[in-house]
């Protein structure tokens, strides 16, 4: 039976972040496998069971980057994330699943991803695009489409590659270019790491770019975006399912963007309410 | 963009609602004066908003170049800010702000409230003190709400104390059990006895752990009083297992469920999404529970109540068709015996009076809470207050209101004793329209009635079940489907044409009948119909000692055979307080029966005689009969033949749970 794991990455700051998404994960997919990479040491005095909600977390340093010193110095907390998965997820597929799925540690799921079953289930590699519909409205293009022109085309809370030619070509791509190039000032001035996904369409056969609006709702797409709840205790984005949200980090640019294009819709507040209620549950049970 | 060349003054007038605005400058001349310019120079400085949709503290908290340039907000944003992208307010308005506030029920602090000055009571007292009550009784109702309802003046506290006057009237005893640890959620599941508090006939009797009441209703034999209900008002604050355990030891002929409201569905008893949307009570597992603050644990929640409906099988009560809809589609899991429809007050046309001309008087009635739609209200008061021809009013305890400018406060305090306080205010002002807003579909909505016994119509959302049941029941009223359109109504002038018909057409007042909740309940006819409620039988026995003494008729009288050596009896029957069923009257006395003659031994104790000496009521001039309270004392001096003579009966309600007539 074909096996799926779930790769996440975080610091210590993050972890009830990174909480939040795996019980999120494990209620939309019990069977799948979550692994993550620990951004920071492992202090000595980590209360027991902290990391119970994962299957396995290894600490950043254990990924075997090449020239490890300046990757980890080229990167802050943020910026590290997507490039730590990456290396992960290479060394994950063909070994310990068939299907390796990146969610940001601030990400969450709701409604399955369907990614095993039906038309996902074709692609070798998936990417969600930041923006599927275009804005016209100056201020939601300037901080839509045009910042991801610069930033990426591809969310960098999400990707997926399967087990086969076409997927581990691109995570072993991937990896190098996240691992051994960002850190190799002879190639010039490092990219963000996200922008390297914008080649995958074009080096790669098989590469699925969903353009579905349930998927990576987050502030910069949230103004084509409206979310509802329906009768039946759902939640959808404009018609469809909702399933998985990236949650701005307080105080970020995308929180400001979910402000000013939320439109007042209440069920996004409450979803963002929800979100900020678990990071503090969750960071209560850290100090206890 | 303003065209350039526009100076800022004729830039942002078309934005200085001066209605709006003049609301907080009532008194500033010059503000009066040139509203616009008193904003561009002062106002904004002072942090007052020009219109309902620009918060002028809120753009200069959120822009810090703008604070710093130390310009005129409205004129910033209109210039730059909209183009910009920047937000003229808060979005989310005040349900977003409800929202955020809204917390979990097991992280809310439970409150304490016994009785002043209570006895602690053990099981011995308690089955002493029920089984001296049901002497002469003709049954026992026991019942349970969340508070004790003989000091808190609430919707659900009136249909209680209404439930147990009229079940007393109709000799039937009412013991009430409330929890002294209150909480709006079910009391924790555990081996502790929870304290209790037991209030008899309106009166505190006590309080008593779970375990005792238990067993001293277990201690209830049917030679003490056959006849036995329980009635289950709300589930808050106690624990279901108890609430079980009691029906069980009580063995009632029925267990009624009253839907006041969706405790049995949901912790978030108006099932309002975090406290912010009407969610319709999806399965526990939905991803809209998983985001509520009222999900955590719902579930389990559910499993508890489903446990007491598996444990007592209840007749379920609902005050409204659309309270038991609500309640249908979102109590998957649970079992019940039977459900039926039983409002809880019946309003009947009255007389029909001329409106007063003047501006359209819209109030809002009861205490400003969001879930009673005082946040619309709110917004549309904030927007409409300064338009010429609309006035507002809030009708509330003298603790609830909420005084500000351009709001007329009306304290009004209904009580036991004058129960249509609230319509004879509305009345007295002569409202056109009450608010109604509420988010969620009400069970019943006593207001309502009171406001359309009042005279007035109603505007309500056609989410608010209850309602809207009753505004299209009754013809009176206004439904809009969404909280926009309401607004757009007041502000748009469509309000102007409505009044003015409704003014023409009369104001039509209606009176408002308490049900007595259960006590109306007949098991045979599924309408409530108060005529078929009516007898004129009295229901009359005497109490001697611990003995009933039932009479025997003869010669136009009814004939008593005492006991030796009876020192003094009391004549039990039903009683009625005529202002129930007359709401235009005013004698709230509780009247039993019109005693013509009397005689001991087959000597006459004549009016006045001092053997009479409680529960008579005084005689009245030219009336050759004296009336008792339903229970009078006499004193018998060891006769053994007590003769009576009936007067005529009044009407009384029976109830028609209890066998006989």
């Amino acid at each position: 039976m074909p096996t799926t794991a779930c790769i996440t990455t975080f610091d210590l700051a993050d972890l009830p972040a990174a909480r939040v998404l795996a019980q999120s994960v494990r209620a939309a997919h019990p069977t799948w496998r979550l692994h993550a990479v620990l951004l920071d040491e492992l202090p000595d005095d980590l209360p027991a069971g902290i990391f119970a909600d994962f299957d396995t977390v290894v600490p950043v340093a254990a990924l075997d980057i090449p020239r490890f010193p300046g990757w980890i110095f080229g990167h802050d907390r943020m910026t590290a994330r997507l490039p730590a998965g990456v290396l992960l997820l290479g060394g994950m597929l063909g070994r310990e699943a068939d299907l390796v799925v990146y969610l940001d540690a601030g990400s969450a799921v709701f409604h399955p991803l369907d990614l095993e079953s039906g038309p996902l289930a074709a692609a070798s590699i998936l990417l969600a695009p930041q923006q599927i519909e275009p804005n016209d409205f100056a201020p939601a293009l300037r901080d839509g489409e045009l910042a991801s022109m610069r930033q990426g085309i591809y969310s960098p809370a999400f990707l997926a590659a399967c087990n086969d030619r076409d997927g581990l070509a691109f995570a072993a791509w991937l990896a190098g270019m996240m691992g051994r190039h960002q850190a190799d000032s002879r190639l010039g001035a490092a990219l963000p790491g996200p922008l390297f996904c914008n080649l995958a369409p074009a080096l790669f056969d098989n590469v699925r770019v969903i353009r579905d609006p349930g998927y990576n709702v987050g502030g910069v797409n949230i103004s084509r975006r409206r979310i509802a709840v329906g009768a039946d205790g759902g939640i959808g984005v404009n018609g469809v399912p909702l399933r998985f949200m990236v949650f701005p980090s307080a105080g970020s640019p995308e929180e400001a963007m979910m402000e000013r294009y939320g439109r007042g819709d209440i069920e996004l507040y409450e979803l963002m309410n929800w979100h900020r209620r678990q990071l503090a549950r969750h960071a209560m049970e850290q100090r206890a | 963009m303003p065209a350039a060349g526009h100076t800022a003054l004729e830039i942002i007038a078309p934005f200085v609602d001066a209605a709006f605005y003049l609301a907080s400058f009532a008194a500033d001349a010059a503000a009066r004066q040139d509203p616009v310019a008193h904003f561009h120079e002062i106002g904004w400085k002072l942090g007052r908003a020009p219109n309902p949709d620009f918060d002028t503290r809120y753009y200069l908290r959120m822009n810090d170049d703008v604070r710093a340039a130390g310009v005129n907000p409205l004129l910033h944003y209109l210039r730059f800010g909209r183009a910009e992208g920047r937000l003229p307010q808060r979005p989310g308005g005040a349900r977003r702000a409800l929202a955020e506030a809204a917390t979990p029920p097991a992280a809310r602090r439970p409150g304490r409230h016994p009785p002043p000055a209570a006895a602690g009571l053990d099981t011995p007292g308690m089955v002493a003190r029920i089984a001296a009550a049901c002497v002469g009784m003709r049954g026992l109702v026991v019942s349970v709400s969340h508070d004790r309802y003989i000091d808190i003046t609430g919707g659900m506290q009136i249909f209680i104390a209404d439930e147990q006057a009229q079940f007393n009237a109709d000799r039937v005893v009412y013991l009430h059990i409330a929890p002294i640890i209150t909480r709006l959620t079910l009391a924790g599941e555990g081996d502790e006895p929870i304290p209790l508090q037991l209030t008899l006939d309106g009166t505190v009797m006590g309080i008593a752990l779970s375990d005792e009441v238990v067993a001293a209703l277990a201690g209830i034999g049917d030679d003490v009083v056959a006849v036995r209900y329980f009635v289950l008002h709300s589930l808050f604050g106690h624990r279901c297992s108890v609430l079980a355990a009691l029906s069980e030891a009580l063995r009632p002929r029925r267990n009624f469920f009253w839907l006041h409201d969706y405790a049995s569905l949901c912790a978030g008893y108006n099932l309002l999404r975090n406290d912010a949307v009407f969610c319709g009570a999806p399965p526990e597992g939905s991803m809209a529970c998983r985001i509520c603050v009222y999900g955590d644990g719902r579930a389990d929640y559910r499993a508890r109540v489903n446990g007491l409906f598996a444990r007592v099988a209840f007749d379920v009560l609902a005050p409204s068709e659309a309270a038991l809809a609500v309640w249908r589609q979102g109590n998957a899991g649970l079992a019940w015996r039977s459900t039926r429809v039983h409002p809880n007050a019946l309003l009947r046309p009255d007389i029909t009076l001329a409106a007063r001309p003047g501006p359209i008087r819209v109030a809002f009635i009861g205490y400003p809470i969001p879930a009673k739609g005082w946040v619309l209200f709110l917004d549309l008061f904030r927007r409409a207050r300064g338009v010429p021809g609309l006035s507002f009013y809030h009708f509330a305890n003298p603790e609830a209101l909420r005084p500000m400018a351009g709001l007329t406060s009306v304290p009004v305090k209904v009580d036991a004793h004058d129960r249509l306080a609230m319509a004879d205010a509305i009345a007295a002002h002569d409202i056109d329209l009450v608010a109604m807003l509420a988010p969620w579909p009400e069970t019943f909505s006593y207001v309502t009635r009171e406001a359309i016994a009042g005279g007035a119509d109603i505007v309500a959302l056609t989410v608010s079940g209850g309602v809207a049941e009753a505004v299209r029941q009754h013809q009176r009223g206004v439904l809009f489907a969404s909280e926009e359109a309401v607004l757009r109504f007041f502000l748009d002038g469509h309000v102007e044409a409505y009044v003015a018909a409704q003014r023409a057409a009369g104001r039509a007042r209606q009176t408002l009948l308490a049900c007595g909740t259960t006590a109306t309940f007949d098991p045979l006819n599924p309408t409530l119909d108060p005529a078929r409620l009516i007898t004129h039988e009295p229901a009359l026995v005497v109490i001697a000692g611990g003995t009933v003494v039932h009479g025997e008729a003869g010669d136009g009288e009814l004939v008593f055979h005492l006991p030796a050596g009876t020192g003094e009896v009391r004549l039990l029957s039903r009683h009625v307080v005529p202002a129930r069923l007359d709401p235009a009257g005013a004698d709230y006395r509780r009247v039993g029966v019109g005693v013509a003659a009397l005689a001991l031994d087959g000597v006459k104790v004549p009016i006045g005689d001092d053997r009479r000496h409680a529960g008579w009521h005084g005689a009245l001039p030219g009336d050759p009969a004296q009336w008792t309270s339903g229970d009078a004392a006499l004193r018998t001096d060891g006769a053994t033949r007590l003769a009576i003579t009936l007067a005529a009966s009044p009407a009384y309600q029976r109830c028609k749970l209890i066998p006989g007539e």
